[in-house]
């Protein structure tokens, strides 16, 4: 097995440890940093995105499998920073006013920064305000809500309509999700798209990055 | 030849003559009274019939040695369908739960000393060289006839200091109810706390009743309770009314902030509900409406704000702020409830927006408060809420289990109706399955839901991860187990039976459910310092509680292994207190004591629950 094969394989196992020292020995066969990422971590983590959908894995194995990715990002970051590596898209994500759930939220992060992605976390019971402050900040390109209360969901609309009102919602895309969060809610706030799980979450966002870009 | 079984159920005892050889089930089912679960029809397989016994008992089986551990039979637990007769033997069947208890009238623990009491009262005739009022008369005539009940021992009265105004009117005629008012009048008066709430002419023999009720998010169930002899002759359940605005408390209260007009029609929904089984249990008892004198009312927070008519919508997200939670005492027709003016009801104080007076009214009917032991409460409904702790004090917390042990969102959940999967068990290499009413199976539930899944995980179909296995992995398990899994567009499932599976999606469901309930465990004993091992007694309340096996429960992580022989399963310990409120000032009191001594632990805020929470989420290994 190659190196390569080898950090996504440990990868997808949670062995964070291993994840490490695979991404340092990487490094010092000289494999380019961009590569280690991409064939390496992202593809693990694909792997794991792909039977998460498909129920085959859960919760518990996706947080340590991102647990390694963060691992192996260790050695990786400073030359990916150095080799001038950009993120493939900007994310802001938070869970909106008055709801505290976050562990759907958590995992979407994950998956999200699995494919490329930059993402700015704002937590939990987040105002609207806060996400057209942070859109603005961090130049997203991806607005991220989630919401897992029926009468936190409503809270959405109110986010967008501050996107709107702050001058920014047309230079973004909304992605809205939670359980009880449906597409036909999408449309009817006038967010752009809905995912049903974190991975389907990042494959949509990670397609909409490389359209944009 | 017979022999004499002889049953100790509580504080009941009976004795039945049975002849050498017969097995216990067979003994019981002859009785025509066996109360006994046999879902596998006696053959020795499903464990669901066991009792304690001993005496001349035959020595136990190969069936008894498979199901029953070491520990177990050291405490005398059988198989009834296995162990015979072959002498004279002690049989003690384990109780049903407080709600069938209830119902029977059993002698509560306490003196009855109930809050609002019925006296009748000589009333002297008024004299012309005294001038005094009605009122004044009737004062003293009561408190003369408090000081001649007064007895050691006995709970002192308050001594009434005033007349509620609308009683009035009626005092004044009836004060001369005999014609000029020259003669003695006899009334009934019904005091509450230093105030006569109602006078009318006394009447024979009249009842006393209180009402105690319990208003679920799914279910209402009211007791009848004889404020004289402290029994609970009579109960009215039904599901709660509201019932089509939405199944959980949220969907409940965005119903209130949808459309104006909202709030009142949940409010006169529950308000009819119970009116109405208040009318219907009098009625029955052959009692008239003056005979209620109270009504004491648990339930969780947001029931008791929508009786009240009180606007939840501050509940519904954070920071989850009820309006109130204290105890309410008030006239029950100020809560709109069809019932005499002078009728008193109380809302039982609760801790907050998500632990309501429904878990204080049930750790007050246990006495967890008053123990020195370490008890947890158990209450696992669509919100789960857990108490922990004993007289040094109690901490709880709502862990938002969600309806998956209710049957709902599930893909063959259902409620505990005709035809549900109640019960699951292994059969050598086989799952064998009982159905509510025996039958044909339409879906599982929420006994049924955990026990299919302790099935599938014991038998090695689902992994401890909550994967169900491959194909190929599934046909090392044994040509029985194998031929269970099926797949539909490439997703597993496992044939519980009947044409009833599980699928992969529904173990992911439940592992998020059995997860929330089981961190919140962890969260309660590593916040109060304990270990599972340190806790004393756990009570399983509420409906799911009182028919899940516990082996099972354990099987699935749901319960620590260590919590197992602890368990009692308690019934609906809510109503149990809204009936001993009803009964006991002690207890309407202790209610308020509970409250003081609970702290609420907010599981949203706290880090060691998202830990825990994933942590459990994988189901314990084999042992
Ligand atoms: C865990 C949990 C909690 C935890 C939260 C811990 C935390 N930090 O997040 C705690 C116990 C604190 C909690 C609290 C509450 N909860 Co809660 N909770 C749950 C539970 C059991 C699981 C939720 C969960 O984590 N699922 C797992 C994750 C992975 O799934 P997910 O969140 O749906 O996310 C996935 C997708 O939706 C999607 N996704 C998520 N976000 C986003 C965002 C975007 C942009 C996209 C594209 C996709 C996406 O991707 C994720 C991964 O695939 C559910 C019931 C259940 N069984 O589902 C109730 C539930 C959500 N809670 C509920 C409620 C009411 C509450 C409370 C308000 C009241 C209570 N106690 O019951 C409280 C809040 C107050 C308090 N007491 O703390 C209700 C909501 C009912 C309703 N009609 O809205 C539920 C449904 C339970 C129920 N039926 O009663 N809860
Ligand atoms: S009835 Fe006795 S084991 Fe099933």
């Amino acid at each position: 097995m190659s190196t390569l094969e080898d950090i996504s394989a440990l990868l997808q196992k949670g062995r964070a440890n291993e994840v490490k020292a695979a991404v340092e020995k990487a490094i010092a066969e000289g494999l380019d940093a961009k590569t280690i990422l991409e064939e390496g971590l992202m593809a693990g983590m694909g792997i794991i995105g792909g039977k998460f959908k498909r129920n085959e894995v859960y919760v518990p194995e996706v947080l340590i499998a991102a647990r390694a990715m963060n691992a192996g990002l260790v050695p990786l970051k400073p030359l990916l920073i150095s080799s001038g590596v950009k993120a493939k898209g900007i994310v802001v994500i938070g869970t909106v006013k008055g709801d505290l759930h976050d562990i759907g939220k958590n995992l979407v992060k994950m998956m999200m920064e699995g494919k490329g992605m930059l993402v700015h976390d704002l937590g939990v019971d987040v105002p609207s305000d806060k996400f057209v402050a942070a859109a603005k900040e961090h130049h997203a390109d991806i607005i991220c809500c989630s919401a897992l209360l029926t009468t936190t969901m409503n809270e959405m609309k109110g986010v967008v309509e501050a996107l709107k009102s702050g001058g920014v919602r047309d230079k973004l895309t909304i992605m809205v999700g939670g359980a009880p969060v449906t597409d036909s809610f999408c449309k009817s706030i006038g967010a752009d798209v809905y995912a049903p799980d974190a991975a389907s979450a990042a494959e949509a966002a990670a397609a909409i990055c490389a359209k944009s870009a | 030849m017979n022999d004499l079984l002889t049953i100790h159920e509580g504080e009941r005892t009976q004795s039945l003559a049975a002849a050498k050889g017969k097995t216990i089930l067979e003994i019981l089912v002859a009785s025509g009274d066996s109360h006994l679960d046999a879902p596998c029809g006696g053959k020795g397989l499903c464990g669901k019939c066991r009792v304690r016994a001993s005496g001349f008992l035959s020595p136990p089986d190969g069936h008894e040695l498979r199901i029953l551990s070491d520990a177990e039979l050291h405490e005398g637990w059988r198989l009834a369908c296995a162990a015979r007769l072959e002498g004279e033997a002690r049989l003690e069947r384990p109780s049903h739960g407080a709600a069938t208890i209830i119902a029977e009238g059993p002698a509560l623990d306490f003196v009855p000393d109930p809050p609002l009491r019925r006296l009748c009262i000589e009333l002297p005739p008024a004299r012309l060289e005294e001038q005094l009022s009605d009122e004044a008369r009737l004062l003293s005539a009561v408190e003369a006839a408090l000081q001649a009940q007064a007895a050691p021992g006995n709970p002192r009265a308050s001594v009434p200091r005033s007349l509620a105004f609308p009683a009035m009117a009626s005092l004044a005629k009836a004060a001369r109810g005999m014609g000029d008012g020259a003669a003695a009048a006899l009334l009934d008066v019904v005091l509450w706390e230093g105030k006569i709430m109602s006078v009318a002419p006394a009447r024979d023999a009249r009842p006393c009743f209180g009402l105690g009720v319990d208003i679920g998010t799914t279910t209402v169930v009211a007791y009848l309770v004889d404020l004289e002899t402290g029994g609970v002759p009579d109960r009215r359940s039904a599901l709660n009314a509201q019932r089509d605005f939405g199944a959980d408390v949220i969907s409940r209260i965005a119903a209130t902030m949808e459309r104006d007009g909202g709030l009142e029609d949940l409010r006169s929904r529950i308000a009819a509900q119970l009116s109405g089984m208040a009318a219907s249990l009098l009625d029955a008892a052959g009692a008239s409406p003056e005979d209620l004198l109270c009504v004491a009312i648990a339930g969780n927070t947001t029931m008791l704000h929508l009786l009240g008519g009180i606007p939840p919508a501050a509940i519904a997200s954070a920071p989850f702020t009820p309006a109130f939670t204290s105890r309410q005492s008030l006239g029950a027709r100020d809560l709109g409830l069809d019932l005499p003016a002078s009728c008193v009801a109380f809302l039982l104080p609760g801790i907050s927006a998500y632990v309501g007076a429904d878990i204080v009214s049930g750790i007050a009917a246990l006495g967890m408060a008053e123990r020195d032991e370490c008890s947890l409460l158990l209450d696992i409904g669509t919100n789960g809420e857990l108490a922990l702790g004993g007289s040094c004090g109690i901490l709880c917390c709502a862990t938002a289990a969600g309806p998956a042990f209710e049957g709902a969102g599930l893909s063959m959940g259902m409620g505990g109706v005709a035809g549900a999967i109640d019960s699951v068990w292994i059969d050598g290499g086989h799952f064998a399955h009982s159905t509510i009413g025996g039958l044909p199976a339409r879906g599982l539930c929420g006994s049924g839901v955990l026990d299919a899944l302790a099935a599938c995980l014991e038998s090695g179909l689902v992994e401890d991860t909550g994967r169900i296995v491959d194909a190929q992995e599934a046909a090392a398990l044994g040509p029985g187990f194998a031929a269970l899994r099926t797949e539909v567009e490439g997703s597993p499932r496992i044939a519980i039976g009947g044409g009833v599976h599980l699928t992969q999606a529904d173990v992911r469901s439940l592992q998020l459910a059995v997860a929330a309930i089981a961190a919140g465990i962890d969260v309660l004993l590593a916040r109060a310092g304990k270990s599972a091992g340190e806790v004393d007694r756990v009570f399983l309340a509420g409906g799911f509680g009182s028919f899940l096996d516990v082996r099972s429960a354990v099987r699935a992580g749901l319960l620590m292994r260590e919590l197992e022989s602890k368990v009692v399963v308690a019934g609906n310990t809510s109503g149990a207190g809204a009936v001993g409120a009803c009964l006991s000032r002690a207890r309407l009191e202790a209610c308020d004591a509970v409250r003081g001594l609970c702290t609420y632990v907010e599981l949203s805020s706290e880090p060691a629950f998202n830990d825990a929470y994933i942590e459990r989420m994988m189901f314990p290994g084999a042992t």
